[in-house]
């Protein structure tokens, strides 16, 4: 079966000049072309694409928007924002909605691997688990916690700081409890004091800090769904600790960059997170499932990555070191 | 003044005892710890009084809530004396009276009243002299000889003292040249008898006129009044023929503490004229107290109290001035008292002797009590041997000496400013008998050693040749000197230079005027004229000299020149200053009071402003460009995208068109082999294809598309690299990698060394990253490149096909990261290399520099990052500037342990 892409761009010359450049895929991928969002959506109704690529400034719907709607409607479509433009307004606006962004101007190799990349996602996820995913009820608001607005802001103003992030996380004991678990390896203090919920924030990274909430928020809900198997998601969740943090420790030591450390540790972290959300009768696999979920909820490609193909055999797409290289070396 | 009869001094003295000892015990309430007691002087009586003034201790004590004011009225016979018993601490009489406190108790003026009279608040008052109407033969002072004078009182200040001292000074003796002097008792008294014709001519305060004809008691063309121009009286709205005296003072005494004092003058002048304390006094408020010098030297004219002859003077006055009279006096006494017991021995005689002696002993014993009591001294020396034959207590208290050692010694022992000798000399006059007195000041050394500062008053008395001897009462007056040391000290305290000075030069300068000239010696400034102390030009041009008689007029035409002006010290080197000059009267001449204030540190700091400024524009500009830069970068991309994508497109079709071709060529070849096609199909295809020159192209499409990439791959990096480098925000230090700002940086600059210079770099590629703020190391290796390119191109000259050569290095050892940036320009003469980091230092043609470019770079390696900047130039052969940025100590700790 051939692969869907979608383009959406105000510039026709980008969508013209996308469709030469891209001449190359022409046999194995069926490529559409629109030039804003409403007729994004049009075509999509007519017939899902597996993956959307957008530019982010458009006149009447813009990128951020289009994709929140694609989300919501085609939760399991893949969604990649192309933009002139990385200021962290419009990054923020995406930030749950995109899995990967491309910066203009993109190269043809960058454009060709990420469209590889989301394809062979999408496909790996059968239709079988996105039904799964449904049944359960599973959507973008059951892992999204109370405090995730406020949090956002606080990033954003300008005076954040480790203090007033601490302040904010703060009226989530839970997680901050999880969270000097997942730093120090230990519940050593009072989750209460400030002071060491903002040395943990800094421990940890602030540019993980929303993925990571969002995360061990997920796990939260998965919780209290299910009290009868508490338990068993306690250890999943203690296991998933233990793996984020010696996945991080990994690419440390293999000299990855930032961004491959932040995938390793929120990839080992939920690499199991799908155990908690099959439900027996299906027969999906785990793996399939919290990958899907995370498609949904808008998650980095590569932790999806990490997700999905941890347990799959013979599937390490790239070469190099990355994210699921790191997370496998932790988990084996 | 200074002679009396003996016999009447004692009789004098003997009531004024009396007084005195009455006046101790006399009735005023005990003094509370806050309690503070004005006296009043109840000129109508003690009701009146406090009807007048009750209002303002009760203002008083709302004013200072930490103490409670009450007014003690006190007649004119009780001021005297309980102001010098300080039975109150502050004291409000008539300036006459005030006068005479002033100068025997020292009282001090605090606030001056602002009379309220007929609608018109004033602090002065006067006197008016009139006579009636059409009395045309008084025109003048002097055709008032032989007619009668009508006063108010006899101690009346403004109703007569005044006139009669404006009449003495001009010429006119009231007392020898009018026919009778005359007192009606009252103002309005005295103007009813003039106008009835009782008396030719009348004098009044000023204002009882005018209230009189408010009050429709007079038509003011029914009188004449002998105004006179007076200069300082245009404000007076009355009619006046004297001089102007200030209005009654508020007065503290001496005791009263300092703070308290302040307190109570703020209080009064902030007195507002509906206060009821105002109104009840029938006055609109209180004012700064004025002079009143006038007060004192009308009354010293008139030799009224306090200048009046001994009979009208305090018995602590006289003490202070003829209280040696007292111990001859009890020497008399002493003597006549054992004269007489001798002659009178029988036994009633004996017994009434002997009692007249215990009273005499008595007597005798109160007035030595009182001579110690006094708080002047007292000394009498002999002229012979010059030893101190009596000494008081007060003198045993000034100097500090017992009184056997004192009467071993000379007043010579106490002056030693005089020899025994010259002390002679000095009294010469005395005992010749040329003056009586003979008043000096001087010093009392104190036996601790230090100098009391005295008045002496000498007198020679009884020039019989057995008991001749001298009497010194003698004054501490540390307090006037002190007073006159206070503004000393403030002209010498200041932090600006003062001078004074005169025709020919300085008069006087401070402490502080030597200091900033750099003289030692007061002598030595003096000599000099103020050109001296200038160089022989001011910066702006023109003859120091010149510009200085400039300023001088102007001082002299407006009062007062305020300028800048540039110093010169003694070892001359120059001060910027600025200057005031103002004129001021001395002794009759016009002199020049020159501030000079040293404005070195001010124009410093100023300096260090535009500085600052000039940083600021320069990271505002800075900043725009970054936000330009980003806006724009998105404009750009998406073209840059388009482009590419097409070019990718491009590429990798014309590899497919190209087979296509070859193929064709062979198929081409093949058919002429073959004959499969006609020789004009043949030919025809070999035409076009040597038309547009295959061969040729079949190299330059590739090349042609794969420059075009690389000139896209440079736009993308040019613009990533402007976002980049001038990317607002990151204030703080981040780890950053120098090579990686220098990459940047080179290809920002590009256009500023490509056609002038090839640039190379050597860039060590395990350069450690380094806490920087990578933003600003960024503009300084940017300034060095683009400083090295201009050099450059400043050495080859313009259209030159040579090109120079930009280096740049970077290394590490263990304390730092070193940049080092070498070009081949024209280098820097050795005389301006110690200037190229002052701001503002430019030796680019006018409008090619600021002159802040490396100042800034100066400042950001040294300032910010604790770094070093040097630089090693050779004219003609090329500068290397050297950049050392220090690692922080726990990233040299990191790279240790690599």
């Amino acid at each position: 079966m051939k692969k869907r892409v979608l383009f959406v761009d105000d510039e026709p010359n980008i969508l013209s000049s996308m469709k030469r450049m891209l001449r190359g895929l022409r046999k194995t991928t069926t490529m559409g072309f629109v030039e804003g969002g409403q007729e994004g959506l049009l075509a999509m109704e007519d017939e899902p694409y597996d993956l959307v690529i957008s530019d982010m400034r458009m006149p009447g719907m813009d990128g951020a928007e289009f994709l929140a709607v694609v989300r919501d409607r085609w939760p399991h479509t893949m969604r990649v924002l192309l933009t002139g433009q990385a200021d962290s307004d419009s990054l923020l606006r995406t930030v749950n909605v995109v899995h990967t962004f491309l910066l203009k101007p993109c190269e043809q190799d960058e454009i060709k691997a990420t469209i590889e990349r989301a394809c062979a996602l999408h496909s790996f996820l059968k239709e079988s688990g996105k039904e799964s995913c449904e049944k359960r009820g599973f959507n973008t608001a059951f892992a999204m916690p109370p405090i995730y607005q406020e949090l956002q802001q606080e990033l954003l103003a300008d005076d954040c700081s480790l203090e007033s992030l601490a302040a904010c996380l703060q009226q989530d004991g839970w997680l901050c409890e999880k969270m000097i678990l997942l730093s120090r390896g230990a519940a050593e203090r009072d989750a209460g004091d400030v002071a060491t919920v903002a040395e943990v924030i800094g421990e940890l990274g602030k540019d993980v800090l929303r993925t990571l909430v969002l995360s061990l928020n997920l796990f939260k809900q998965l919780l209290a769904e299910n009290p009868s198997a508490e338990e068993v998601g306690y250890s999943v969740l203690r296991h998933g600790m233990q793996v984020a943090q010696d996945a991080r420790r990994i690419a440390v030591e293999n000299g990855a960059d930032v961004g491959i450390t932040a995938e390793a540790f929120i990839g080992g972290l939920l690499h199991d997170v799908g155990s908690l959300m099959v439900d027996g009768e299906s027969g999906v696999p785990a793996n399939q499932v919290g990958a899907l979920f995370l498609v949904m909820l808008g998650f980095p490609l590569g932790i999806i990555e990490i997700v999905a193909y941890l347990d799959e055999q013979g599937h390490t797409p790239s070469a190099l070191f990355n994210g699921l290289s790191a997370v496998h070396l932790a988990h084996s | 003044m200074n002679s009396l009869p003996p016999s009447k001094t004692i009789i004098h003295l003997l009531l004024s005892l009396c007084f005195f000892f009455a006046t101790v015990s006399s009735v005023y309430a005990q003094h509370g710890l806050d309690t503070v007691r004005i006296g009043v002087l109840a000129k109508r009586g003690e009701a009146k009084a406090l009807e007048r003034w009750s209002a303002t201790a009760i203002y008083l004590s709302a004013k200072i809530p930490t103490h409670t004011f009450i007014l003690v009225p006190l007649t004119f016979e009780q001021i005297y004396p309980a102001v010098e018993q300080r039975d109150v601490d502050f004291v409000l009489a008539n300036s006459a009276y005030f006068a005479g406190l002033e100068r025997n108790y020292g009282v001090e003026a605090i606030a001056t009243m602002e009379n309220s009279r007929l609608g018109e608040s004033l602090t002065d008052f006067g006197g008016v002299i009139f006579c009636r109407a059409g009395r045309d033969d008084l025109k003048e002072h002097k055709d008032f000889a032989g007619k009668s004078f009508m006063a108010v009182d006899e101690k009346s200040f403004g109703g007569y003292h005044m006139a009669w001292f404006h009449l003495l000074q001009h010429g006119f003796d009231p007392h020898k040249s009018f026919s009778k002097v005359e007192f009606a008792g009252t103002h309005d008294a005295v103007v009813v008898a003039v106008l009835n014709g009782d008396s030719d001519i009348g004098t009044v305060r000023t204002d009882t006129l005018e209230r009189m004809v408010s009050e429709g008691k007079l038509n003011l063309d029914c009188l004449k009044v002998f105004t006179h121009a007076n200069k300082n009286a245009d404000h007076f709205p009355f009619l006046l023929s004297t001089s102007l005296y200030p209005e009654w003072p508020m007065a503290s005494l001496p005791h009263v503490n300092r703070d308290l004092v302040q307190k109570v003058a703020i209080g009064l002048m902030a007195m507002e004229m509906d206060d009821q304390a105002a109104v009840d006094a029938h006055i609109a408020g209180w004012t700064i107290p004025l002079n009143y010098q006038p007060v004192h030297e009308c009354l010293m004219g008139l030799r009224v109290a306090p200048y009046a002859s001994l009979n009208e003077m305090g018995f602590g006055e006289f003490l202070r001035r003829y209280g040696y009279i007292l111990g001859i006096f009890v020497l008399v006494l002493g003597i006549v008292s054992v004269f007489t017991m001798f002659l009178n021995r029988t036994k009633r005689e004996l017994e009434r002797e002997l009692c007249f002696n215990k009273k005499a002993e008595s007597k005798l014993a109160e007035f030595k009590t009182t001579l110690d009591q006094i708080y002047d001294c007292v000394f009498v020396f002999s002229y012979d041997t010059l030893r101190f034959s009596y000494v008081n207590q007060g003198a045993i208290k000034q100097v500090g000496y017992g009184e056997e050692e004192l009467l071993s010694m000379a007043p010579s022992d106490l002056m030693l400013e005089y020899t025994a000798e010259e002390f002679k000399v000095m009294l010469k006059p005395l005992v010749d008998g040329e003056v009586e007195l003979l008043s000096f000041e001087t010093g009392h050394w104190h036996k601790d050693g230090y100098l009391v500062p005295v008045d002496v008053h000498l007198q020679y008395v009884d020039r019989d040749q057995n008991s001749s001897r001298f009497i010194a009462v003698v004054r501490d007056i540390t307090k006037q000197r002190t007073e006159s040391e206070r503004f000393r000290r403030l002209f010498e305290a200041s932090m600006d230079a003062i001078m004074v000075i005169g025709m020919d030069g300085y008069l006087d300068c401070n402490r502080k005027t030597l200091d900033m000239f750099g003289f030692d010696s007061k002598k030595e400034f003096l000599r000099l004229h103020p050109a001296d102390v200038s160089p022989k030009t001011q910066p702006g041009g023109g003859a120091s000299v010149d510009l200085a008689n400039d300023r001088i007029l102007e001082a002299m035409e407006n009062k007062v020149a305020l300028f800048d002006w540039v110093h010169q010290r003694k070892n001359g080197s120059c001060f910027p200053a600025e200057v005031l000059l103002s004129t001021f009267d001395m002794d009759g001449e016009t002199v020049l009071h020159s501030v000079v204030r040293d404005v070195t540190e001010r124009q410093r700091v100023e300096k260090e402003k535009d500085k600052l400024h000039a940083k600021l524009l320069h990271a505002q500009k800075l900043e725009a460009v970054g936000q330009l830069a980003a806006g724009i970068a998105h404009e750009i991309n998406t073209p840059t995208q388009y482009v590419a994508n097409n070019i990718t497109f491009l590429a990798e079709v014309i590899e497919d068109v190209q087979g296509v071709v070859e193929l064709f060529i062979e198929l081409l070849a093949s058919a002429k082999k073959n004959n499969t096609l006609s020789s004009e199909q043949i030919t025809q295809a070999e035409e076009l294809l040597a038309d547009i020159g295959w061969e040729e192209l079949a190299t330059e499409i590739p090349e042609a598309v794969n420059q075009s990439k690389e000139g896209l791959e440079r736009v993308t990096s040019i613009v990533q690299a402007m976002k980049e480098f001038s990317h607002p925000g990151s204030k703080e230090k981040a780890d950053t990698d120098i090579n990686k700002i220098i990459t940047t940086t080179i290809t920002v600059a590009r256009n500023e060394w490509k056609y002038v210079a090839d640039l190379e770099t050597n860039l060590c590629a395990d350069l450690p990253v380094i806490s920087c703020l990578s933003d600003e190391v960024g503009q300084v290796i940017l300034n060095m490149i683009v400083n090295g390119a201009h050099a450059i191109a400043e050495k080859l000259g313009e259209n030159s096909e040579e090109k120079g050569r930009i280096h740049l290095q970077t290394s590490y050892d263990t304390e730092c990261v070193e940049i080092m940036i070498t070009d081949t320009g024209d280098g820097i003469p050795d005389a301006v290399l110690p200037r190229i980091f002052d701001p503002f230092f430019t030796t680019k043609k006018v409008g090619k520099g600021t002159g802040q470019g490396l100042a800034i770079c100066h400042d950001v390696i040294t300032e910010k990052h604790g770094g070093t900047l040097t630089c090693e130039s050779r004219v003609g052969v090329g500068t290397t500037f050297t950049i050392r940025l220090p690692f922080t100590d726990s990233l040299r700790t990191g790279v240790l342990k690599q």
